[in-house]
């Protein structure tokens, strides 16, 4: 036997290969670009996975679901991170919110139905109840295209800020209510205007029944409260007239001892219970009294009630304490002037009690009789002087100067009314200022009338001054905010927020330049994007090295904040900087830094070209902008990134080579990308009304329904090549590789087609099996002659015996067979990839059929014992001819990989499904990983082992065609080393 | 002495067959297309033996007016082709058996001696 035969390379053969090899490469290139598609689409991913983990705001993307008139019901989560989990506290991955919170809020679900519906992102603040109150602002954009209904929300919790800004709001409407307070009373000349219209104006305010103020006084030696006046929306009466103060029980020591008395509900209190009969029949169910005490004792009380059991909130009795202080203020003030009508000496006795410094005038000789707070007021020691030529000329804050002087000369002018009223500042020796409100009446006498002398009282109104001004910055301040808000809510772009931003910060607080810069620490760079300016100064727009920053960078680790009033005198400053912000034009600043995760991410710069003293409140706002900024910035770059990566996915799906198709699990098409499209000609609107099974050629669907059910039910991906029907009715080639896609709990969810062209493929093989075929046919007919010729001749020479020439046309003849044999192993294959293999079934008796090629092998192969082990067969209907090639095949092989000569067993036997035959050597053997390949075409092992045999590696395909054309099935059982054993299993009946 | 009609195009078929059949005695008569076959102006023949593939009529054609006239249709017939599996096509238009191409010396001799003794006894 040779060792080694080399088979002789035709012309024609090494064509073929050579065509063979050009196939292969495309194959594997495309393989290639698929992988690419796939390893780009999950580098991206990763890439924004990492991002929205790392966000501090939380971030979500839920699938809407709608009923059937395209009303948003619910919806679900399909990914969050974990900022998400920090915000909401309960997990909500793959759940949908009627599951987690029943009562959420239709606001938002209509909202996200929206964006989900139209495309267009929005912004919001609103509160979600289900989550315990809490406020969310929220940007929801829609992710993918416009049948998509997945809406990715970035949120965080603003619930703290809402809660400081609700207060802000009360205690701006307690100033403003104040202030009105104080507006209303101030020109009321009479005690009971007074109390009437401060118990009307707080019961309008809290919404109370009753309002009143009770003063205390004594009658006959017994304390009483008299009750002149107040407010009453109850259908019950208002006490009226003088009551004793002991009908208040145990209450009186409380309100002796200032505390406020706050009673919710007078049947849940003991400390009125012999009253509560009494309080009940004039319909009193909560209420609160305020003890006005002065010099240390109980003055009068301020009550308010309700008829119905009401909390009453501590802004609530804060209010009616202070309208009753204010009340009291202003009943005594009335009195006091009352009291400077009536006469000199009570006045002076009534305003000495009452705190308030007061004068006589005599503008004849400009003599002033101040008393002692009169001039106090003023910063005069007790026996100093007080005319209206000091006062004009130093006493009066400059600026208000010419406003008194206007006022005294109309309250002298004979025709008037002689009242005076103005609110001043007076110089204090130490240089402040102290605001005092000066009430004066002017006595005319003579003929004709002249101002005699003028009567006046001044109270130090710089509490109250001080108040409303700081209101005023509060509400400046709040505008300001409420401004920034609206500026930056619909930007989208980093570099829009940062100008606008620093836009209004700059115009608010009139200075020439601000600007948010970025730090890319990873690059060394502070990115200054876009700066405001004006006045001439210039822009600082651009990109800087980090060390430019570096000497602010300890003092930022500080405080954050640096403020800079004078550059040249700072001591901040380095002396070597001081040319470069002059250059500038910076002279002043403060800079605010931003420094988030431990890291200096982002600072605002507010500069102006003159030193500059930053008052508190600027420091402040400009602290405020800061973090407001960063905080629209980063969920600008978080929407920006979000967009850029759903462009890269469509860019990815769109511009790839392969088609793209997405299913339900039903196999309809949900999505195609352009490529898709184009290779089958239909467009992508006409795709969706397809499904996997319709553009599928008739005769491959059975085979590829039942890959799909199993891809959809057990998440088993699978490729295989397809003939799809074009929209033209033609025929395209395709390699498909479909995967399942995953909901969040693992269950597939709907499924993907890579989907590559492979008709060019398709055509050359045709070509390649078109050529064999052709060539096999052609090299039939010289065989034919060859053949038998050699054979006559193999015959003639039998009679002689004992010669060379006998030998050698005997083996002239085994190489003309096996020549024969390749030639219509070739054809063969051509037939059957082109699909003419026939079957041509006859009864038959398959132990004869399987002794008679046994015989016929044993004949070539004297050196092996070919053993069969026949079994009991019943007659079945087969191709007699082809499974008789399988069997021939099968001895041939294992004679072949069975060198050393040993036994083949040939065993037949009924399995009750079929009947089965095996072939067994005790050879080489095939290792586990070869036992796929060896059953494709033109695959021959390769190694040192397979160096003995020869062959074109068609066998074993050829015999796997005709097995399965008869239904049956085909394996191997080997380890490398052990022989193997080739089998092949045929049904009672032959489809 | 028995005698062959054998049509075949190519050349050195024509020869082979007609060693193989004259070493045996039979008088051996070559053609390179049939449809001379279908004419009365010769004599009959104890068996034709066709090849599949012919110029200007094929050799199943052939085969199946051999089979439909009077004259012929008694005659044995070989199909002989190169091309595998036209067993069944063959049987349709009536030829009495298949050899394929290439085909042993020994099996046409068994083909046409059984086919010969065939219809000797019947």
């Amino acid at each position: 036997m040779a060792k080694k035969t080399k088979t002789v390379e035709s012309g024609e053969q090494a064509d073929l290969e050579k065509r063979l090899q050009v196939m292969q490469l495309a194959l594997n290139d495309s393989e290639k670009r698929n992988k690419e598609v796939n390893a780009s689409l999950s580098r991206s991913e990763e890439k924004y996975r990492n991002l929205f983990e790392s966000m501090e705001d939380a971030f979500c993307i839920i699938e809407m679901i709608f009923d059937e008139k395209n009303n948003p019901v619910d919806f679900r989560y399909l990914e969050t991170n974990h900022a998400f989990l920090r915000h909401t506290g309960k997990p909500m991955l793959g759940k949908t919110i009627r599951e987690m919170v029943p009562d959420f809020e239709q606001f938002w679900m209509d909202a996200y139905g929206k964006v989900a519906l139209t495309g267009q992102p929005v912004k919001l603040e609103h509160i979600v109840k289900g989550l315990g109150d809490q406020w969310f602002q929220t940007s929801a954009v829609r992710v993918g295209g416009a049948d998509s209904r997945q809406v990715a929300v970035v949120f965080s919790n603003i619930t703290e800020r809402k809660h400081t800004e609700e207060r802000l709001h009360a205690r701006e409407l307690r100033q403003d209510f104040l202030v009105k307070l104080g507006d209303l009373l101030r020109p009321l000349n009479n005690p009971i205007a007074v109390q009437k219209a401060a118990a009307r104006s707080l019961a309008k305010h809290l919404s109370a029944s009753r309002v009143f103020y009770a003063e205390l006084i004594s009658k006959k030696g017994v304390p009483h409260f008299l009750v002149e006046t107040g407010y009453n929306d109850s259908d019950a009466p208002l006490p009226k007239g003088p009551f004793s103060i002991e009908k208040l029980e145990n209450l009186v020591e409380q309100l002796r001892e200032g505390d406020i008395v706050v009673i919710n509900d007078v049947n849940e209190v003991k400390a009125v219970s012999r009253e509560k009969a009494r309080l009940r029949s004039i319909k009193v169910e909560a209420f609160v009294l305020v003890p006005i005490i002065k010099e240390n004792q109980l003055a009068g009380v301020f009550f308010a009630d309700q008829v119905h059991p009401r909390q009453w909130k501590p802004e609530e009795v804060l209010l009616i304490q202070e309208t009753a202080e204010r009340t009291w203020e202003a009943i005594h003030r009335t009195r006091a002037e009352a009291a400077v009508r009536e006469s000199e000496t009570r006045l002076q006795l009534a305003l000495n009690t009452g705190g308030f410094g007061t004068f006589m005038w005599y503008p004849l000789e400009d003599r002033g009789e101040p008393d002692k707070q009169m001039l106090a007021l003023f910063g005069l020691p007790e026996d100093g002087t007080l005319t209206l030529k000091e006062a004009l000329s130093s006493l009066i804050y400059e600026p208000d100067r010419m406003a008194y002087n206007g006022a005294v000369i109309r309250a002298m002018d004979p025709r008037g009314d002689g009242k005076l009223q103005i609110d001043i500042r007076v110089i204090q020796p130490d240089g402040s200022l102290r605001w005092v409100t000066i009430h004066a009446q002017v006595f005319f006498a003579g003929k004709p009338r002249q101002p005699e002398k003028m009567v006046g009282m001044a109270i130090d109104i710089t509490k109250r001054k001080q108040i409303e001004e700081s209101l005023h910055r509060l509400k400046v301040r709040k505008d300001y905010l409420l401004q920034l808000t609206d500026i930056m809510n619909p930007l989208f772009i980093p570099a829009d927020i940062q100008y606008s931003a620093s836009r209004l910060l700059c115009e608010h607080l009139a200075m020439d330049r601000a600007y948010y810069c970025e730090i890319d620490d990873s690059a060394n760079n502070i990115l200054v994007p876009n700066n405001f300016t004006c006045h001439g100064v210039p822009s600082l727009a651009g990109k800087y090295p980090l060390e430019d920053l570096e000497w602010m960078i300890p003092a930022f680790r500080k405080t954050r904040v640096i403020t800079v009033t004078d550059t040249r005198t700072s001591s901040l400053i380095p002396m070597t900087r001081h040319a470069a912000l002059d250059a500038v034009q910076i002279r002043a600043f403060v800079a605010v830094a931003l420094i988030k995760n431990d890291r200096f991410v982002a600072a605002l710069f507010v500069t102006t070209s003159s030193a500059h003293s930053w008052r508190p409140e600027e420091i402040e706002l400009i602290h405020e902008t800061a973090e407001r900024t960063w905080a629209a910035v980063e969920r600008a770059h978080t929407e920006q990134a979000l967009q850029r990566s759903e462009q890269n996915y469509r860019a990815i799906v769109n511009q790839s080579l392969a088609g793209i198709v997405k299913l339900d699990l039903s196999g309809n098409i949900t999505f195609a990308n352009t490529q898709f499209s184009h290779m089958l000609g239909y467009s992508i609107k006409e795709l969706q009304k397809h499904t996997l099974a319709s553009i599928t050629h008739e005769s491959e669907r059975a085979r590829q329904a039942a890959l799909f059910a199993a891809l959809a039910h057990k998440g088993k991906s699978y490729g295989a090549e397809r003939r799809f029907i074009k929209k033209d009715g033609s025929v395209l080639w395709v390699n498909n590789q479909v995967a399942p896609i995953f909901d969040s709990v693992g269950q597939p969810e709907s499924a993907v087609i890579i989907s590559v062209d492979i008709s060019k493929h398709k055509a050359i093989e045709y070509q390649k099996d078109e050529f064999i075929s052709i060539a096999s046919h052609e090299l039939k007919t010289p065989l034919t002659s060859i053949k038998a010729y050699g054979e006559l001749l193999g015959e003639m020479l039998a009679a002689i015996s004992d010669t060379p020439l006998k030998e050698y046309i005997r083996r002239l003849n085994i190489q003309i067979d096996r020549m024969a044999g390749l030639v219509h192993s070739l054809l063969d294959t051509s037939r059957m990839s082109g699909g003419q293999l026939k079957i041509q079934p006859e009864e038959t008796d398959l132990n004869l059929l399987i002794a008679d090629r046994i015989k016929e092998a044993q004949v070539i192969s004297s050196k092996h014992g070919l053993i069969f082990q026949a079994g009991t067969l019943p007659i079945i209907l087969v191709d007699k001819e082809r499974i008789g090639q399988v069997v021939t095949n099968f001895i041939t092989n294992a004679v072949k990989y069975s060198p050393e000569g040993k036994e083949v067993v040939i065993t037949t036997l009924d399995t009750g499904k079929g009947l089965k035959v095996s072939v067994q050597d005790f050879g080489i053997g095939i290792s586990k990983d070869m036992h796929q390949k060896i059953f494709q075409r033109f695959y021959r092992v390769s190694g040192e082992d397979s160096g003995y045999v020869s062959g074109i590696g068609l066998g074993l395909y050829i015999a796997i065609e005709i097995i399965k054309k008869h239904g049956g099935t085909i394996g191997v059982e080997s380890e490398l080393g052990k022989g193997a054993v080739f089998y092949f299993e045929l049904p009672y009946e032959t489809p | 002495m028995k005698k062959i009609i054998f049509v075949d195009d190519d050349e050195f078929i024509q020869q082979i067959v007609t060693v193989i059949f004259e070493n045996l005695g039979f008088q051996v008569i070559v053609l390179t297309e049939g449809t001379s076959l279908l004419d009365d102006g010769y004599d009959l023949p104890d068996i034709f033996i066709l090849d599949k593939q012919l110029p200007s009529m094929d050799g199943l054609t052939l085969c199946r007016r051999l089979k439909g006239q009077d004259r012929t249709k008694d005659i044995p017939v070989i199909m002989i082709s190169a091309t595998p599996g036209i067993l069944k096509d063959a049987k349709a238009a009536g030829a009495d058996d298949v050899l394929e191409k290439p085909f042993s010396v020994m099996k046409i001799r068994e083909m046409v001696a059984n086919l010969l003794d065939g219809k000797g006894d019947s």
